[in-house]
């Protein structure tokens, strides 16, 4: 997790590869990844915005926490 | 339109009354108070109304018996361009690979909308004269502060200090707005007696100093700047840049290029020439285009086309940034590339009819009105109600509230400026023979009114929910809450 504080709808992890390259790959998945965050702040070069809406089942939420698992 | 009073929607509330159930979620919860702090938490839920959707459904679309809009009548309202607009632009922005798309879905996914974008910058380059173009801003005031963010930061780079922008005294208020918005000085020039720009006194004050010239063609009079190769030879023989108000491109559609007119950049309102919906104040679209040598200064992203792929371009270092989140009114977009595709090589005939009515209604009104600038109009003009003010003690704002009364959406009035009691008329290409008659009809018989009973046309309307309102109070202590405490 990038910051501390408690979260609402969505959450900013750091990640070990590149966002963009994360993203790359969960779309073999079929999975929109999150959004990189280093075109709006220089400093989040490795920040990744997370947002999985009330839309998704848990099955959804618990199939990208794999693919990113299987990627780190 | 809907007549007296319904109730409000604090009013139809009743406690549990719920329009759609959420489903459970199969995560499980956790209590709010484990993963929040208090001082985040509500003590309690908010006082929404509890109402049913029809009772939702029905609250809004009374709301919306009480407007008049275009589908539901004549709206001559000049400088606006209310034409009809086609239900399938509709259609096209509904589609749901446009209307479903992210704003951040990853280009390789958005080739579809990417092309739309490209392809609609091409139409709109080859129909202005121009040659790239910016989407991102909302509306037309929007795109005038971005394109003399643009002009700064051409003129900066070329080390040139300019600090005044020229406007003439008919100009759209927002253009002095938009220029003093971006730090310059405001020259205004008079307009000479045919009601073009005075060239003349354009020539007194074009000098170093001047950064642009903003002028709207043909003017806010409707009347085509005569003076045009004259006055783009004066600004660009001191420096200076040209800015096209592009709000009456709908008169020159497909007949004469602004590029061509010698025009540096310009905006053009989607919602008025290109058919999309008016909004209150949004959505709208104003897109900026630009002559090559503004194409660095471009808000990031532009869309860039590599043979048949399409993507988003951020690395522009000379780019004045961003001025709208994602690229513009999408949506808005979406119905401008169907209409233009709907009308293809007839767009000229959509000019050429908008200034054939405009034309044809001033003809069957000139009799009762006084005509300050008596030339041939484009695609709208300007009356006076002077006659009937000195003569009969009734303003032009009295025959425009009585217009309500005969079913039509008033005029612009008391614009331009420089004309008094301005009556500013746009009829549109998408008005029939028989409605612009009929309208002219309703307007001569309220100028007859004037002379044989006044009072009704100074008390007017008589037929709306309300009659006169405090305007200035309606609009800058506007009352849009209802207290908690009441409801």
């Amino acid at each position: 997790m990038a910051f501390p504080g408690p979260t609402f709808h969505e959450f900013v992890l750091r990640c070990p590869l590149p966002p963009e390259e994360i993203n790359r790959r969960l779309l073999d998945a079929e999975i929109l990844g999150g959004l990189p965050l280093g075109r709006f702040y220089r400093e989040l070069a490795d920040g990744w915005l997370v947002c999985v809406t009330e839309s998704r089942t848990r099955q959804d939420i618990d199939r990208l926490a794999a693919a990113l698992e299987e990627m780190v | 339109m809907a007549q007296g009073d319904f109730p409000l929607l604090v009013e139809r509330s009743a406690p549990g009354r719920i329009g759609a159930a959420v489903p459970q979620s199969d995560v499980p919860e956790v209590p709010l108070e484990q993963i929040l702090p208090p001082a985040q938490l509500r003590g309690g839920p908010p006082p929404l109304p509890e109402v049913s959707e029809p009772d939702l459904v029905r609250h809004y679309t009374q709301l919306s018996h009480r407007n008049y809009a275009v589908d539901i009548g004549f709206y001559p309202l000049g400088s606006c361009t209310m034409k009809y607009n086609p239900k399938i632009n509709e259609d096209a922005a509904r589609l749901p690979g446009f209307a479903r798309l992210h704003p951040y879905a990853p280009d390789a996914l958005a080739q579809g909308a990417l092309r739309l974008l490209s392809e609609l910058e091409t139409m709109l380059a080859e129909i202005s004269g121009m040659d790239g173009m910016t989407f991102q801003p909302a509306a037309g005031a929007h795109g005038e502060l971005t394109a003399l963010l643009m002009i700064r930061a051409y003129f900066a780079d070329r080390g040139e200090a300019r600090t005044r922008v020229i406007v003439p005294d008919s100009a759209h208020g927002t253009n002095p707005a938009s220029a003093s918005m971006c730090g310059y000085g405001v020259v205004q020039v008079r307009s000479d007696a045919r009601g073009n720009i005075d060239a003349d006194a354009l020539r007194q004050v074009a000098d170093e100093r001047a950064a642009a010239l903003m002028l709207t063609n043909p003017n806010t009079l409707g009347l085509f700047e005569e003076r045009i190769t004259e006055v783009e030879e004066i600004m660009h023989g001191c420096g200076a840049q040209i800015y096209l108000d592009g709000a009456n491109f709908n008169a020159v559609l497909g007949i004469t290029r602004p590029g061509d007119q010698g025009f540096d950049v310009m905006h053009m309102n989607l919602h008025k020439t290109f058919s999309t919906p008016h909004g209150g104040g949004g959505p709208g679209a104003g897109p900026v285009a630009v002559k090559s040598h503004l194409l660095p200064y471009l808000p990031v992203p532009v869309v860039v086309r590599e043979g048949e792929r399409f993507r988003l371009d951020y690395d522009r270092p000379q780019s004045i940034g961003k001025i709208r989140s994602f690229y513009g009114n999408f949506g808005v977009l979406v119905r401008a590339y169907t209409y233009i595709r709907t009308y293809g090589p007839l767009l000229r005939q959509i000019a050429e009819a908008a200034v054939l009515n405009a034309n044809y209604l001033l003809a069957l009104l000139r009799p009762a009105f006084d005509l300050p600038y008596d030339r041939h109009c484009m695609h709208e003009f300007v009356l006076a109600g002077t006659r009937q003010k000195r003569e009969h003690g009734v303003t032009t704002r009295d025959m425009a509230k009585r217009l309500l009364d005969y079913g039509y959406h008033a005029p612009t009035i008391y614009f331009p400026l420089i004309v008094e009691e301005a009556m500013m008329i746009e009829p549109t290409e998408t008005e029939s023979r028989e409605t612009i008659e009929a309208f002219a009809r309703g307007l001569l018989a309220i100028a007859e009114e004037c002379r044989t009973n006044p009072d009704v046309v100074r008390s007017a309307p008589h037929t709306t929910v309300v009659s006169r309102l405090d305007e200035v109070t309606a609009a800058r202590r506007p009352d849009l809450h209802w207290p908690i405490a009441d409801y």
